[in-house]
């Protein structure tokens, strides 16, 4: 079972309230998103996410039409420039502030609405 | 058996109104109604007060929609929102033991809906379309629609009910337009089969409590109306439907009992008409309408002219009176709102005056409102 995006999400917020560890983890988190080098082919992180499943297709489905529309440009934007076997030049790579986790709020609402709805088909009903 | 709704003491206190009424105290089930003074013609767009109507038991502040009816369901309970032109109702109908649940589920409808945007699009339009599509189909409810407009052109009650997207909503005003309906002036609350006090004390424990204050916006004084006509070509059935406007609360008496005569066997033309109906808005004005129904086209302009002809002959409705009193108590007595009792008294003759018309259709075959 893959882990899933509200759990991920938790262990991001506890590492983050904790001054020690996000000492540690920050610089390390950093140092990953510069190797991985998405940003240079101007996507960012929430780009990356697997979409094929039907979690992630209702979040989409969910996306304002221009949020969807810049997505959709950036793909097929680092596509391209993949396929050219290019970097954008260093003025459009994705900047820090500009990779924000525009999709994962809805995400974790369907995850959320999914993960109660499994609760509730499966519920055992005690009469006091 | 019977016992007439009573208005509490507390009524000062409190601004929006709770009424209970212990009929059929011996039964397990108990229904509460809460009536908003927000139907189709206090919407500022057509098909809002439709849309907000179908936004009510959708996901709230603590609960999601699906949890709600889930939860609703294991306690035998049913949610029902309505809307009309005069009021958006949210019912529930449950056992006596949960009332202080469906309490609670209701005023949190009232008072934090969430309106997430996604909510309109996946479930909220759908269920709105459906609703207009089932409406659509009939061509008595076209008829009926024709008839409102035709009487009371653009002004409330002329507006469609339902949302039909001719005319853009977005969730900001649907947002809006429940702030300015939802507010404790504005609502009245109903039950029964449940004990006066419990319901007291149960709504005054609850977020009906703390909705925000505004004013009531009821609209007493009856609209002008007009004597039109209006056509929709259409497939299937032929409908030709007249309507009376009752233009004072002296007319509403005698509209009530010609509708009990019309569809009572005491009327010799009584299976012509497909349906009778009277709607009453605010005890002031209200709208008696008739339905000629039928495959052939011919027969139902025969048949509505017929049952015209006897209107504007005039009709004596006197002995239909009791009829009429029977059916508003039972109208009462199946209802979780009161039914105004009638005052029947000065009722005896009947004759047409001011009428509008609406042929739904084959119209070509259908008489004009100057043939009839």
């Amino acid at each position: 079972m893959p882990q899933s995006f509200t759990s991920i999400a938790k262990v991001g917020e506890y590492i983050l309230k904790s001054p020690a560890l996000s000492k540690i983890c920050v610089p390390v988190a950093q140092k990953y998103v510069n190797l991985a080098g998405y940003r240079k082919l101007g996507l960012t992180f929430n780009d990356l996410i697997a979409e094929e499943n039907p979690i992630v297709q209702t979040a989409l489905s969910r996306l304002p039409e221009d949020e969807s529309y810049a997505r959709n440009y950036r793909i097929i934007r680092a596509h391209q420039t993949e396929l050219t076997h290019h970097l954008l030049s260093k003025n459009e790579w994705v900047k820090a502030k500009d990779d924000v986790p525009y999709l994962m709020p809805y995400i974790l609402e369907a995850e959320a609405a999914a993960k109660e709805k499994e609760e509730l088909d499966n519920l055992e009903v005690v009469k006091k | 058996m019977l016992s007439a709704a009573r208005t509490l003491p507390q009524r000062a206190v409190r601004r929006y109104t709770v009424v209970a009424s212990a009929a059929a105290a011996a039964a397990p089930t108990a229904t509460l109604a809460v009536r908003v003074h927000g139907g189709a013609r206090y919407a500022d767009k057509d098909g809002l007060a439709h849309l907000l109507s179908r936004f009510n038991f959708q996901s709230t502040g603590d609960k999601s929609a699906l949890r709600l009816v889930r939860e609703s369901e294991l306690l035998g309970g049913a949610l029902r929102s309505s809307v009309d032109r005069e009021y958006i109702t949210l019912q529930a109908t449950f056992l006596k033991e949960s009332l202080p649940y469906y309490v609670n589920a209701i005023a949190s409808v009232l008072y934090k809906t969430s309106f997430k945007p996604h909510e309109l699009v996946e479930s909220v339009g759908p269920a709105a379309a459906y609703d207009l599509a089932v409406a659509t189909s009939d061509p008595v409810k076209v008829a009926e629609d024709a008839l409102y407009a035709a009487t009371y052109r653009s002004a409330g009650l002329g507006r469609p009910v339902l949302f039909d997207g001719v005319e853009q909503v977005t969730l900001d005003d649907i947002k809006q337009y429940a702030n300015k309906v939802y507010t404790q002036e504005n609502i009245e609350i109903f039950a029964t089969g449940v004990e006066e006090r419990d319901l007291k004390r149960f709504v005054g424990e609850s977020l009906i409590n703390t909705l925000p204050k505004g004013s009531a916006i009821k609209e007493a004084a009856a609209p002008k109306a007009f004597a039109g006509e209006v056509r929709v070509r259409a497939h299937g059935p032929n409908v030709a439907a007249v309507a009376i406007p009752a233009e004072s609360a002296a007319q509403i008496p005698e509209l009530q009992v010609l509708k009990a005569y019309l569809a009572s066997p005491l009327y010799a033309n009584a299976d012509a008409l497909e349906r009778v109906a009277f709607d009453s808005f605010s005890g002031t004005h209200g709208l008696l309408s008739m339905y000629v129904k039928g495959a052939d086209a011919s027969a139902v302009s025969a048949n509505i002219k017929k049952v015209v002809a006897d209107l504007k002959a005039g009709l004596d409705i006197a002995p239909a009176k009791e009829l009429a009193q029977v059916d508003a108590a039972l109208a009462a007595q199946q209802s979780a709102v009161p039914v105004e009792q009638l005052a029947l008294d000065k009722v005896a003759k009947f004759k047409l005056g001011k009428f509008a018309y609406s042929a739904v259709g084959d119209v070509t075959q259908l008489p004009y409102r100057d043939e009839l």
